[in-house]
């Protein structure tokens, strides 16, 4: 060993530390002296020597009692420390190890082999050093490793609860795999108030699947309070996952809306576990498979953005999973499995079946770290009663800016639509788009979102696609009547649909005015002008009695395929 | 570290690619270094993924099946995946991958 080491050497008579140390020194290394054990403890404290050489018997404080002294004092800082011992006895030996000792040599000390247990000790404190360094640095950066990911966890926490819509009715459980989870469940209110969940679940597990569903997190929230079809919101989210992840990259998701007041489900399920809708009696009413791979896999132009629609008639419970509740093993590398799973669920009380499936699965897995991220995300439909209607926390920092432009605006819009645009335009997010860059307040949102619906709806699929609502009555009616609808449209060769609308000034109050007109027959507008909206059961007389009740003035012009609606603005 | 097997043979313009074991993120660079060869291989037509001995398959396979396919598609060459059964054929039809992928 090239390196020049300071070396303690502790002996009560002269000659011999005269001896050891002036052959140490020979030898290229330092020495420090000391003559019995507490003047060796003292110098070993003030000169942090790499290598001790200790008598045994001393005055004051003996070899032994200072061994241990200072293995006790510095526990964390290893000296290998060699005993010159005068006593050849084993249990002597032993005793020196036993408190610490590294080595002996006996007396009378043959320098030959002083020199090679020098090399030999210095050599193992050398291996010594370097642990001790690599352990430091492990651990530093080990901290700072898991500084970073507890900022990126606070990070993907406030991001995906950004807009998370809360409701006792709405649960979710979620068991990461590691600090974070590439599982994400979200949930959001439409402007029309129906409820949108995402169940999303990146490619493999911890930070970078985590990172796979932050942008979705954007696009779902963001497209949902403008009110985009959860189809559409496949897409995009289909678009931007490809074009963000590389190739081997995706996330499986399951997409539902929700539309309490018609009690109808559409789901979107891609490379997820099946979603289950389970009713009160435990009997499993529609399960939707994974129907297509997951998003950031096809291209726009193979992708396929078709939901599965259900009406319920019983209340009951949607589920939603990933993979990883189905794949969890156990000590035997048993998978829970589906079949399982169902069967929790279909035999437990309808209000214990979360928490039963739960303990379920953490008994199961008894400890055992999960291999992927596990996630159920539970809605009750309908919603609770207690709290019926939901609101979403949102900062809205558009209402300030409104309220500064005190100026009121007049303008119109006129769009007039053929079939072309008709099968690929999302129109009513696209007018609520238009509206808000109108700066139309957005107290308004709601009911202007829904009356352009209706209007929208009303003339799509009566004026111009010719459907007949009373399908809807009948068992299986939603289905299909969305059937028809979806063909009818792919179909569709004529028919025009204009719209227009405008703000103004009518006796003292600001409205805005919407007229639909369709290319289509019409129909006996009588009966629902008369009507009002409680007595209306039907689902599809419903709606334009809402508008009716929202608006101040509702007119039918020619054989009904033309309607004009005044909406009141303060 | 890794519990698959890849036992890569080449017979006329059919190079198979067999895995025995568990197919999941640790078999990463084994699986990326089988299909490289192949794919240079320009007397290669057809590359066959048999998965007949695999008894477990994770997302992070899929995204290295689909990697590959990009890859050969790149060189143009085809691909399919072979002796799916099991848990493997569960797993690849959530997926959908029949649309994605020849499988026999």
């Amino acid at each position: 060993m090239p390196k020049q080491l300071k070396i303690l050497v502790v002996d009560d008579t002269e000659p011999n530390l005269l001896l050891v140390s002036k052959f140490i020194n020979k030898l290229g290394h330092q020495t420090v002296l000391a003559r019995n054990g507490l003047e060796a403890l003292e110098k070993f404290r003030t000169e942090s020597p790499d290598l001790v050489l200790m008598d045994v018997m001393m005055p004051e404080m003996d070899g032994y009692e200072a061994t241990a002294k200072i293995r006790e004092l510095y526990p964390n800082k290893w000296v290998p420390i060699m005993f010159l011992t005068a006593k050849s006895q084993d249990a002597d030996h032993v005793k020196g190890i036993q408190v610490g000792g590294d080595d002996y040599i006996t007396k009378p000390i043959n320098l030959v082999i002083l020199e090679a247990r020098i090399k030999a000790v210095t050599r193992i404190a050398g291996m010594q050093r370097q642990i001790l360094e690599n352990t430091e640095q492990l651990e530093l950066y080990r901290d700072e490793n898991e500084r970073e990911l507890q900022l990126a966890q606070h990070l993907i926490k406030k991001i995906t609860h950004y807009d998370h819509l809360e409701h006792h009715s709405i649960r979710f459980w979620n068991k990461p795999a590691q600090h974070f989870s590439g599982d994400i469940f979200l949930a959001a209110l439409t402007p029309a108030d129906e409820i949108h969940l995402l169940l999303a679940d990146g490619t493999g597990h911890g930070l970078s699947a985590a990172l796979n569903v932050i942008p979705v997190v954007e696009v779902f929230y963001g497209m949902t309070s403008k009110g985009f079809a959860i189809s559409t919101i496949a897409q995009e989210l289909n678009r931007k996952i490809k074009q963000l992840m590389p190739t081997e990259r995706f996330v499986a998701a399951t997409l539902v809306s929700i539309n309490l007041s018609d009690r109808i489900l559409h789901v979107w399920n891609g490379g997820n576990p099946p979603a289950l809708f389970i009713d009160d009696q435990g009997v499993i009413q529609r399960s939707w498979n994974s129907a297509h791979p997951a998003l950031g896999i096809f291209s726009e132009a193979e992708f396929d953005a078709g939901t599965e629609l259900f009406h319920w008639d019983e209340p009951g419970q949607l589920y939603l999973f990933s993979d990883g509740p189905i794949e969890a093993r156990n000590a035997n590398s048993e998978e829970f499995g589906l079949q399982r799973l169902q069967q929790i669920l279909t035999s437990a009380p309808v209000e214990q079946r979360f928490e039963q499936l739960m303990a379920a699965l953490d008994s199961h897995m008894d400890g055992i770290p999960a291999h992927d991220d596990l996630s159920i995300g539970l809605i009750q439909c309908p919603l609770n009663a207690a709290e019926d209607s939901p609101r979403q926390e949102t900062v809205d920092a558009q209402q300030e800016s409104q309220a500064l432009s005190a100026s009121p605006c007049r303008w119109k819009i006129s769009l007039r639509l053929t079939p072309s645009e008709l099968k690929t335009i999302d129109v009513v997010p696209m007018l609520l788009a238009w509206m808000d860059q109108m700066r139309l307040n957005t107290n308004h949102r709601g009911q202007v979102f829904l009356i352009f619906t209706e209007l929208f709806n009303n003339a799509l699929d009566h004026g111009i696609l010719n459907l007949d609502s009373s399908l809807k009555s009948a068992p299986d009616g939603f289905e299909q009547y969305f059937e028809q609808r979806h063909q009818h449209l792919a179909n569709l060769q004529h028919g025009v649909l204009e719209i227009e609308v405008e703000r103004l000034r009518q006796q003292n109050h600001e409205i805005m005015r919407m007229h639909f007109k369709d290319s289509g027959n019409g129909f006996d507008y009588s009966s629902i002008i008369n009507s009002d909206v409680s007595a209306s059961t039907r689902p599809s007389g419903r709606g334009l009695a809402l508008v009716k009740n929202l608006c101040t003035r509702i007119e039918f012009a020619g054989n009904g395929s033309e309607i004009s609606v005044c909406y009141p603005l303060d | 570290m890794s519990t698959v097997q890849i036992k890569t043979s080449v017979e006329s313009n059919n190079a198979k690619i067999a895995m025995v074991g568990r197919f999941d993120f640790n078999s990463h660079r084994q699986f990326r270094e089988a299909y490289q060869q192949v794919l240079e291989n320009p007397e290669v037509k057809e590359i066959e993924i048999d998965l007949g001995a695999v008894d477990y398959l994770d997302s992070s396979a899929l995204g290295m099946l689909l990697l590959l396919r990009e890859k050969t598609a790149a060189v143009h060459k085809s691909m399919a995946l072979t002796n799916c059964r099991g848990v493997v054929q569960q797993v690849l039809d959530v997926a959908n991958f029949n649309k994605l992928f020849t499988i026999r």
